[in-house]
């Protein structure tokens, strides 16, 4: 177990006039025996961070330390990959392909000279652990993806690291084997209690196996913090849309019945609550913002006389279906609002059929200001309920 | 510990330098009078530089070495699209092997030996000539006329070098697309416009190496003439390396031909690494 | 109509077809010449080399092989001694400065690169005065290890070449991996790397055999005594002159050339190989 902090790490790429900045200003903390997620859209640099973690690559500027211990810093690796003590799982798995699995996973045990009978203990042990006994004698190539993610996964165990990097190590896997090899990860590291980091795109993955986790966007930390908070409170619309699917809506501020309101196009108006300084960053300039909605924050009324729980759900207008596909057991939604450009995505239990004029609900606590630079206004929706028609 | 990759690469680094240091020698040499009759050598700047440039011997081997290069290249690049054009229309993978082989193997002979074969096999009255007489064609002087010296020569090295050439204009068509050769048949298009068309205009990276390399291996031609017509620089086969091997004891002199001889090589030999090379070698 | 097309197309198809073999089989007889020559000529007897041309056969006789074979003894023997030492360092430690030129990118490797590709490609005949003066002061002139560290100067940085080129394919995630798993340098090289470039490692050690056992130049100048000379200069001792019998020449031709034609026949492919990553960085 080990605990990981990033000070101010910056890193560049590129040649002396042609640089490129990959991560700037970065600090973060994981701390012992976390399961850490790293989320972001591709590009942002995840990968390059967890490369830095690992010791395939320098920070250009700041420091990296490992228990309080300075392993690189300012463009000098001081503790090499070879001596952090690091198992890692690959995007690719990167197996050894002219070896066989056995061998595999007893090449960390290799390089550092334990004895054969002991290596033997090892591999087989973590094999029954991970289901690949059966696999040992034969080469990775000639096994499936996910016995290769396994093999990949004991072989990153087999010599009891201190910290366990994981670079999407699902996005190679099918859909339909994927959350056995989550399940099976998330065992495996409580079980030996590791620190543990995983970096991936999908938040399928984070939700998964992260308690925590740092949402990277443009080389920069958007947010570090519990999951669920990055996704019910996202700092920015970069960090709400990297942790899953958001809506988003442009919008003015205008006073309707003497409280402040969002238009969202001509006919549907939001009633909301801002803070005070963002009303007077909004007094000051123009009065446009951002409303982000997650797809299963939107509740869809076909019936004009069903009732809805006003406390928990705020009325936002009508709507018309533009589509509906199935995806499963569930119909996916898309609604168009009128005068607004961008549909609105969103799920039904039974299928509607397109051309269908709807009212739509948004849940009161969910949903997200945002000013135009895309950040997190921290506004929450007035409290009472407004008629829904201007 | 930290990373030690850089001793991996000593044992080759020392060696590099040592080479550089021989050409530096050259370099250094090319600017004193230094010879076997001059004990300590005194700096004459360019002097020595003139001397040879003045020299009518230097000259006609620089002029011998260009022309051989230039028809190594010129003919060679011919021959070895021509094969190539033949072989690729070759539809077994065994029978083109073969025949690759068959081109290919005057590389893997020395140059010594095969100026030996050669030497008979051009011999007026004994080699190929016995065929051409049989055959009703008058027979050629060979190595025996001065003014033929040099073609024979010539073409020993078109015998040496053209499947080199082959290889790289077959390995380029074998790239082209098949879809739309195959389409270009069914239109009707001969094998001729098919090389014309669309095999050839693929080929600009074969070409480009092939005339490279053709062009390093004339610049180091010294056995072929050496062991065929010795060490005459007065021959009409003297090339720049023989004239080179015949001054060494005026070691001022022989720099300055080395010192000709690695800027011509490196004019080739730099882009190669700068462009080609670190292409090839970079990874993600 | 139509009938009456369709034949004739496949008649002028047909007709292409025994054209392109036509041309290709005399053009390969062309090049065999000097392989058949070589044999048919060093089983001549010496009545049958006053009797015959070169190029028809007369009778069997072992006479002139075994005449030359005691004479060649010696430089064969010479030329495995120096090559294969030469064949096999420039080869895997070639590898390690390959291995060290794949995993550090900088500025200093493209300047290495260029040293490298340089020494490959150099017309070595300039280094001539130097080395055979650093080789006299370091007293190894004439000597095994004289000739083992020449030819390392040249073939030492073709080997890290060609293994540069075929080690690019070797994905960095896989030594990455290895590199977490704790393995130093040294373990990642031997375990990791060395076992998958083999086939291009083969072709490496052939390219560096077929090319320093037919190096003439080097040994020329820096040995001094028949008892250090190799193959390919002992040869020229047979290369005629007035009154030679040529079936000793063609025996002492075939003798110098029988390992690179076995190689060229046995493993073709990985010589062939070897060129077209020199010329066009092709691993495959």
């Amino acid at each position: 177990m080990v605990k990981i902090e990033f000070r101010k790490v910056g890193k560049a790429f590129g040649k002396k006039n042609r640089k490129k900045d990959v991560i700037s200003d970065m600090s973060f903390e994981v701390s012992h025996g976390d399961m850490y997620g790293i989320i972001g859209a591709s590009g942002a640099g995840k990968t390059t961070v967890l490369r830095m973690i690992a010791g395939l690559e320098e920070p250009t500027s700041g420091s990296i330390l490992f228990d309080n211990k300075v392993v690189a810093e300012n463009g000098r690796i001081l503790v090499p990959a070879e001596e952090r003590n690091i198992g890692m799982v690959f995007q690719n798995w990167a197996l050894y392909p002219h070896m066989s699995n056995f061998e595999n996973i007893a090449f960390p045990l290799r390089a550092k000279r334990v004895p054969n009978d002991k290596i033997r203990e090892k591999v087989e042990y973590l094999a029954n652990l991970l289901d690949i006994t059966e696999t040992l004698r034969r080469r990775p190539g000639l096994i499936s993806g996910g016995q290769q993610q396994r093999v990949a996964v004991c072989r990153a165990l087999s010599k009891d690291p201190s910290l366990l990097l994981l670079d999407e190590p699902f996005s190679n896997l099918d859909a339909t084997i994927k959350d056995s090899a989550r399940s099976l990860v998330r065992t495996v590291q409580s079980e030996l209690g590791i620190t543990a980091i995983i970096v991936s795109h999908d938040p399928a993955d984070i939700f998964a196996l992260a308690s925590n986790t740092l949402c990277i966007t443009g080389g920069k930390s958007g947010q570090a913090g519990k999951t669920s908070d990055l996704y019910h409170a996202p700092n920015s619309i970069d960090v709400a849309r990297s942790i899953g699917e958001i809506n988003l809506l442009r919008a003015t501020v205008e006073v309707r019945n003497g409280r402040d309101a969002a238009v969202l196009g001509e006919e549907n108006i939001l009633p909301v609550t801002l803070s005070q300084a963002a009303r007077s960053s909004l007094d000051s300039g123009d009065r446009s913002l951002i409303v982000g909605i997650r797809p299963e924050d939107i509740r869809i009324v076909e019936d004009s006389q069903e009732q809805v729980d006003a406390r928990r759900w705020l009325a936002a207008g009508n709507a018309t279906v533009k589509i509906s596909s199935y995806s499963a057991g569930i119909f996916r939604i898309l609604l168009r609002l009128h005068g607004v450009e961008t549909d609105l995505a969103t799920t039904s239990e039974h299928f509607l059929p397109p051309g269908q004029e709807v009212s739509m609900f948004f849940r009161k606590d969910d949903v997200k200001l945002f000013d135009n630079s895309g950040y997190n206004l921290a506004a929450t929706p007035a409290a009472a309920a407004v008629p829904h028609q201007a | 510990m930290k990373s030690r990759s850089y001793l991996f690469f000593i044992p080759t680094g020392i060696f590099a330098v040592i080479l550089l240091y021989l050409v530096y020698w050259n370099v250094y040499n090319s600017f004193t009078n230094s010879s076997s009759f001059h004990t300590t050598a005194t700096f004459v700047g360019l002097a020595t530089y003139a001397t040879v440039f003045r020299d009518p011997v230097f000259l006609s081997s620089m002029r011998i070495s260009l022309i051989w290069a230039f028809s190594l290249i010129f003919f060679g690049n011919l021959i070895g699209i021509l094969l190539a054009a033949f072989l690729f229309n070759v539809a077994s993978d065994k029978i083109r092997l073969i025949f690759t082989t068959i081109f290919i193997y005057p590389l893997a002979i020395s140059a010594a030996a095969s100026a030996v074969i050669w030497t008979w096999l051009f011999n007026t009255n004994d080699g190929v000539n016995t065929i051409l007489r049989a055959i009703g064609l008058p027979p050629y002087s060979w190595l025996d006329r001065p003014s033929s010296i040099l073609p024979s020569m010539i073409l020993i090295s078109l015998w040496v070098y053209s499947g080199l050439s082959m290889i790289f204009y077959l390995a380029s068509f074998q790239n082209v697309n098949r879809e739309s050769i195959e389409s270009a048949r069914i239109d009707g298009a001969s094998p001729l416009r098919v090389l014309v068309r669309i095999l050839m205009p693929e080929a600009k990276n074969a070409f480009i190496v092939s005339t490279a390399l053709l062009f390093l291996f004339a610049l180091r031609i010294f056995s072929l003439p050496f062991v065929s017509t010795g060490l005459n620089p007065f021959t009409e086969t003297a090339v720049l390396n023989m004239y080179f091997y015949y001054i060494t004891e005026f070691f001022a002199n022989s720099s300055v031909v080395s010192v000709v001889l690695v800027i011509i090589a490196s004019i080739v030999v730099v882009p190669y690494a700068l462009y080609g090379l670190k292409r090839w070698i970079t990874h993600d | 109509m139509t009938r009456f097309r369709l034949v004739s197309s496949i008649t002028a198809g047909r007709l292409y077809t025994i054209g392109k073999y036509a041309v290709l089989v005399f053009i390969a007889l062309i090049w065999l010449l000097p392989v058949y020559s070589m044999v048919i000529n060093s089983l001549k007897t010496a009545a049958g080399v006053l009797t015959t041309p070169v190029l028809q056969p007369s009778g069997i006789s072992f006479h002139a092989l075994k005449v030359v074979a005691a004479a060649m003894e010696r430089p064969i023997f010479n030329s495995f001694v120096v090559v294969l030492p030469v064949a096999v360092i420039s080869t895997f430690v070639g590898g390690m400065a390959a291995y060290y030129l794949y995993r550090v990118q900088s500025y200093f490797n493209d300047v290495m690169f260029t040293v490298v590709a340089i020494a490959t490609f150099i017309p070595y005949q300039i280094t001539l005065v130097p080395l055979t003066r650093m080789l006299a002061q370091m007293g190894i002139f004439n000597t095994y290890q004289g000739l083992i560290f020449a030819f390392l100067i040249f073939y030492l940085p073709t080997g890290a070449l060609l293994m540069s080129i075929f080690l690019a394919v070797l994905p960095k995630r896989t030594i990455e991996a290895a590199r977490i798993d704790g393995a130093g340098d040294w373990l990642i090289y031997r375990k990791i790397v060395w076992p998958l470039v083999i086939p291009g490692s083969i072709s490496t050690f052939m390219f560096i055999v077929v090319e320093s056992w037919n190096n003439f130049f080097i040994p020329l100048i820096l040995t001094s005594t028949p008892q250090m000379r190799t193959t390919s200069v002992a040869v020229l001792y047979y290369s005629g002159g007035f009154g030679t019998l040529y079936n000793e020449s063609f025996a002492a031709a075939l003798m110098s050339s029988i390992l690179p034609l076995i190689i060229i026949v046995v493993l073709g492919r990985y010589f062939i190989k070897g060129f077209l990553a020199l010329g066009t960085g092709s691993k495959g």
